[in-house]
């Protein structure tokens, strides 16, 4: 009976700071899963994005917004900003699909970025935000 | 008032043809907001506004998606978009005002001009009359840089911070906005 009671209670110490330690490392020590691991939602070109929320905003943010998309198009620009983000326009300059790779990923993928040619095909994996005047993707990585 | 938004920005972005000296735009335009407290510091960023400026008018938009936040820690930016801004519900943020004191401004001659802002901001679905004091600095004919220092109060704008984690944020958020327009030129 003694016996039982001492296994019963180490179970549960063990269960107890189990839970505590996933609580911590949930809250404070969870890093993000990099976009390269992230397996995609959909994959569209950066046309068809743009024109389902043209067609349709709210439908579109229902369906894809906080989504992992796969897009294909070509490139319209590629800026630079002073923080080292890297922003990769797509369909047109204005109201089109914007890609904002961030400093830390463009450090990584350095000669990828260099190898960016307006007018040229690309594949971008990155999180669908939403619209705007353009459809915002961020957290992107260029995947070919 | 999202919707109102989007045609404002629509009309504005296609009359740019019409009078291009006139109208300056980014998307990648900077907001970050910063609280602090004795518990913990709160900072996130969004570096995807969007933003459009007429100088012959003084009329400014920002528009901001609530997702493009970026905080560091995964929980933090998990509860501002499920708890704080519900994001589902209210994507967007946005402001839309005047220069109060345009001739102030010699769009002509690079410097930096201090400016007197009002309008509307709308965060959580609630819109509140604002004025803020922001700096402009013409840095070309094609470059005009903008940026401002204000407060918001989550409070009010309906944002509800449970007791619980209350003692985490600051009453007030310090918000810092960073734009760098350029002149829009048409692709097209």
């Amino acid at each position: 009976m003694k016996k039982k009671f001492w296994r019963l209670a180490g179970i549960g110490v063990l269960l107890v700071i189990s839970a505590s330690g996933f609580t911590y490392w949930y809250g404070f020590m969870r890093t993000e899963k990099p976009m390269e691991k992230m397996k995609a939602d959909f994959e569209i070109s950066a046309d068809s994005l743009f024109a389902a929320f043209s067609a349709g905003e709210k439908a579109a943010t229902e369906k894809f917004g906080g989504k992992i998309l796969l897009l294909k198009s070509n490139i319209v620009s590629v800026t630079k900003d002073g923080s080292g983000n890297v922003t990769v326009t797509l369909v047109d300059p204005m109201m089109g699909v914007t890609c904002t790779i961030d400093s830390l990923e463009a450090v990584k993928q350095k000669s990828e970025i260099a190898a960016l040619t307006e007018g040229q095909s690309v594949t971008i994996k990155g999180r669908c935000d939403g619209m705007l005047t353009d459809v915002k993707i961020s957290k992107c990585m260029v995947v070919k | 008032m999202n919707k109102r938004f989007f045609w404002l920005t629509i009309s504005l972005a296609l009359s740019i043809s019409v009078s291009a000296q006139n109208r300056f735009f980014t998307k990648t335009g900077h907001i970050d907001f910063f609280s602090h407290t004795a518990v913990e510091d709160i900072k996130a960023v969004n570096d995807q506004v969007t933003s459009f400026l007429d100088i012959a008018t003084g009329e400014m938009i920002f528009s901001v998606l609530s997702r493009s936040f970026q905080f560091p820690k995964p929980l933090m930016q998990e509860h501002f978009n499920e708890n704080y801004m519900e994001s589902e519900k209210f994507p967007k943020a946005s402001f839309a005002g005047k220069i109060a004191d345009l001739k102030a401004v010699d769009f002509t001659k690079p410097g930096k001009y201090q400016v007197k802002v009002s309008g509307k901001l709308t965060i959580h679905g609630v819109t509140k009359d604002v004025e803020t004091i922001g700096e402009l600095s013409v840095v070309g004919t094609d470059k005009i840089d903008g940026t401002s220092v204000f407060s918001v109060k989550p409070e009010d704008y309906d944002i509800r911070i449970p007791s619980v984690v209350k003692a985490n944020f600051a009453e007030s958020m310090k918000v810092t906005v960073q734009m760098n327009y350029q002149l829009y030129i048409s692709k097209k």
